[in-house]
């Protein structure tokens, strides 16, 4: 793994396996106070449960496998060191219909990642994390603190 | 007795009216596809706000169809999870609200639960140990039926469901909404051998899915192909994509009919309307020599036929109705 700095504070990383990609998510959230808001950007197939996971992991989730995308369900919710708040946009189309789901309600009770954050614009203080996808196994992560 | 069961957990509002012999008096579903079509997939808010439009109409209908009056209704019965938390909540408050009004007993049911006992509304004979697949856009499980309500989760996914992988392909290729019964269709022209695909592994023997693995394969070769509607081979891959998703579930079943040997198998659940899943898995059945029973493709969907079945199986059993205020809808699975 590379990190190269930017002067954004930026932090840019490159992994080559979807196991890499599962380690730089733990790592980061390892780290975490309980109350992180993760804003996943990223196209399909780019790895965005699979950072989920990782940040799972890292904040102690024992059976990783039962992470899953919350394509259908919108918020899945598991308990690790602090409650974990999963929740996935692909299927909103329309801002007042994310805010109808009523996520914000998990705001300072736990960590919240967002999957498909690209959808709608927030206005909070998060790390935002955008995956690219270089080719079959690489991808370039960026990660940057703040609006 | 009359039992009014009510399914309200994703884009489906249904009611459905069985007696305690199991009859079908009646099983209304009214699907929201044509709402959500335009959006490439279920809008949880437009699904709860159509369910409350037409809960009401809904149950009328059952009613209406059953030759009876909400008074002769003896036990309600409606889907407490898993699926959309603003959806279930309809279903659950409208029933709760029948039964408290009617001062009738009220049935939870798990929903993933329903769908199997919907391989039993035309077969009463399968014979048990048996172990159910169910495919559909949320879920992808396999379950062993020790007997009839002995209920066990032994294999799901680890990430997209089966029915979420079909979907998001369509999606991504503008094929419309539902993804899953638009590629069954177009598939059958394909061939499903032009594109091969790697089967998921599990490297821990363990008898879950993953079917993201399938989706970014699937997604590579649209762009390296560059893959459209318009392309001369877009036939044969929607063919191979189906297939290779067909591979996979067949194969973990495989897996699990040698480790629990059982009598009889069931596929259930929204995808099992898919012809070429409903054929495959009748060959692999018949190849191991066990019996294998598949809903007809309304009840593989969800419908509130299931939900009342699931009901007095219960109340068969001996499990005691109640009246309880206190239920809460769940939004994913509790099942261990």
């Amino acid at each position: 793994m590379e990190t190269k700095r930017h002067q954004q504070k930026i932090e840019e990383y490159i992994t080559n396996s979807e196991q890499e990609t599962f380690l730089l998510a733990k790592k980061l959230a390892e780290d975490f106070k309980g109350n992180e808001v993760v804003l996943l950007k990223g196209a399909l197939g780019s790895g965005k449960t699979v950072f989920a996971k990782g940040i799972a992991s890292g904040l102690g989730v024992k059976d990783i496998h039962h992470v899953c995308s919350p394509s259908y369900t919108l918020i899945n919710v598991y308990q690790a060191r602090f409650p974990l708040f999963h929740i996935d946009l692909y299927r909103l189309e329309k801002s007042s219909e994310i805010s109808d789901i009523g996520w914000e309600d998990y705001l300072g009770e736990g960590v919240i990642i967002v999957e498909w954050a690209e959808k709608i614009k927030f206005n909070l203080d998060a790390i935002h994390v955008t995956i690219e996808m270089n080719d079959k196994n690489q991808r370039t992560i960026r990660i940057s603190n703040s609006v | 007795m009359y039992i009014l069961g009510i399914e309200t957990s994703c884009d489906e509002t249904s009611a459905s009216v069985m007696t305690d012999e199991f009859e079908i008096l009646s099983n209304v579903v009214l699907s929201q596809d044509e709402i959500h079509a335009p959006y490439g997939g279920v809008v949880p808010e437009l699904a709860s706000r159509q369910h409350i439009t037409s809960i009401g109409y809904v149950v009328d209908e059952s009613l209406r169809r059953a030759q009876l009056k909400l008074g002769e209704i003896d036990v309600y019965a409606v889907t407490q999870g898993p699926g959309l938390i603003g959806s279930l909540l309809v279903g659950l408050s409208f029933a709760k609200g029948l039964a408290y009004c009617f001062e009738k007993p009220l049935i939870p049911v798990d929903h993933l639960e329903a769908h199997v006992q919907s391989a039993f509304l035309e077969n009463r004979s399968i014979s048990f140990p048996a172990l159910a697949l169910l495919v559909s856009g949320g879920h992808t499980c396999i379950f062993l039926l020790k007997e009839r309500l002995n209920f066990q989760l032994i294999g799901r996914t680890r990430d997209d469901a089966a029915g979420e992988a079909l979907d998001k392909i369509a999606k991504f290729l503008d094929l419309g909404y539902p993804g899953g019964p638009i590629i069954d269709k177009l598939s059958k022209e394909g061939n499903p051998k032009k594109y091969a695909f790697a089967l998921p592994h599990m490297t821990d023997k363990s008898l879950d899915f993953s079917f993201s693995g399938l989706k970014t394969a699937a997604l590579r070769k649209i762009k390296e192909n560059k893959i459209t509607k318009n392309h001369a081979d877009f036939l044969d891959f929607l063919a191979s994509f189906e297939k290779a998703v067909i591979r996979a579930l067949i194969s973990n079943m495989d897996q699990a009919v040698k480790k629990f040997e059982p009598k009889s198998l069931i596929l259930c659940g929204g995808v099992a309307k898919n012809k070429k899943l409903r054929k495959d898995f009748g060959q692999f059945s018949k190849k191991l020599l066990l019996s294998s029973f598949m809903p007809s493709p309304e009840f593989c969907t969800d419908n509130a036929a299931m939900v009342a079945a699931l009901a007095v199986e219960k109340l068969k059993s001996g499990e005691k109705p109640f009246l309880s205020l206190d239920l809460n809808a769940y939004p994913r699975f509790t099942l261990s």
